[in-house]
């Protein structure tokens, strides 16, 4: 039940926040799968503590100076 | 004052005043040229980033079949996904990190608008609340914030008299075609017979991609609201910020979704 409520906030944020800056930014994304879709699934997936620190884990992978470039979920 | 006017208002504040006192004490002049050099500034960020954004978008249906070949060796699949991106010089120093810092100047500067160049505010006081001391502004000084027909604190709108609503003026009307084409020359353009291919995609998706169509008319549409209400000095910077990305993605991916206006209008000339 959380977990569906958490998947349709991240949704929302995917139609009206991400697609609203994008035209503004440009799509700039490194992985396939966006960083919010990865949450959102590993959090369907694997619950909030262990999907959902997948997901910070790979936020925060996004950066300058990472190597890592895998995508899948 | 707070962490946010501290580290991004203020020196923001103070570049604007930099390039007020250096360009003839012009606010109007100080905002476009500012505006520039800031994203001039901020471009490389942004080039690389999306130069290799764009990269990895072409070369996802190799790396679709990599994907498939190495299913059951993450590892291995890692390396050759790098070597992959490596050999075809997509440029690993990107990330949403200068996406993050680009937003944060954006609202910055919107911050800086709204405490200074704002109708019912003392502007000089306003400015040196913010600026470094040598850069102050005397007490008594007039900040010169007219620019053509505008006043840069004012919206820019006339009114007619029988009308019982504002009209949008030159700039405001300049700015939303601006940011109307900034967007749709993003868009990818895709012939008829391609379109009517990609119609597999699953329901999931059509309202995201729906969403991302509108957003070439609801941003234009925003713009000109928002423009009406607030000072037109905002207006001049978001028309630059446009400009910029117009040409910036006209040279990187060429016309995209504007190919059809743009070959009309080159009938048009050739007639």
């Amino acid at each position: 039940m959380l977990k569906k409520f958490f998947s349709v906030i991240i949704k929302f944020y995917q139609t009206f926040v991400s697609n609203a800056l994008r035209p503004l930014f440009g799509r700039a994304c490194r992985y396939e799968v966006t960083c919010s879709e990865f949450l959102r699934r590993s959090v369907l997936e694997e619950g909030f503590l262990k999907g959902g620190s997948k997901g910070l884990k790979r936020i925060l992978s996004c950066h300058p100076f990472s190597k890592v470039y895998t995508s899948e979920v | 004052m707070t962490f946010w006017e501290t580290f991004f208002i203020a020196p923001l504040a103070n570049g604007l005043v930099i390039f007020y006192r250096l360009l003839g004490e012009n606010m109007g002049v100080a905002i476009i040229v500012f505006s520039l050099i800031l994203k001039i500034v901020l471009n490389p960020l942004s080039k690389t980033q999306l130069e290799s954004a764009k990269k990895m978008k072409d070369l996802a249906p190799r790396l679709e079949k990599l994907k498939k070949k190495y299913k059951n060796n993450p590892t291995k699949l890692a390396q050759v996904q790098a070597d992959l991106y490596k050999e075809n010089g997509v440029n690993p120093l990107g990330g949403c990190l200068p996406q993050l810092l680009q937003l944060a100047i954006l609202i910055a500067f919107y911050g800086v608008f709204t405490r200074t160049l704002y109708p019912g505010i003392n502007t000089v006081d306003a400015f040196n609340n913010f600026l470094y001391s040598p850069l102050k502004f005397a007490e008594g000084a007039a900040i010169n914030t007219k620019f053509f027909n505008l006043d840069i604190t004012k919206p820019d709108v006339f009114k007619l008299s029988f009308l019982p609503f504002v009209l949008p003026g030159a700039f405001l009307i300049l700015s939303t075609v601006a940011q109307f084409l900034s967007i749709k020359i993003m868009e990818p353009y895709v012939e008829v017979e391609t379109k009517m291919a990609k119609k597999t995609k699953g329901v999931e998706d059509d309202m995201q991609v729906a969403m991302q169509k509108s957003m070439s008319y609801t941003f234009p549409i925003l713009t000109l609201l928002i423009g009406v209400k607030f000072p037109s000095g905002l207006v001049l910077y978001w028309l630059v910020f446009s400009v910029f990305q117009l040409v910036q993605q006209y040279k990187m991916s060429g016309w995209g979704a504007l190919t059809p206006l743009i070959r009309r209008i080159g009938l048009i000339k050739s007639r």
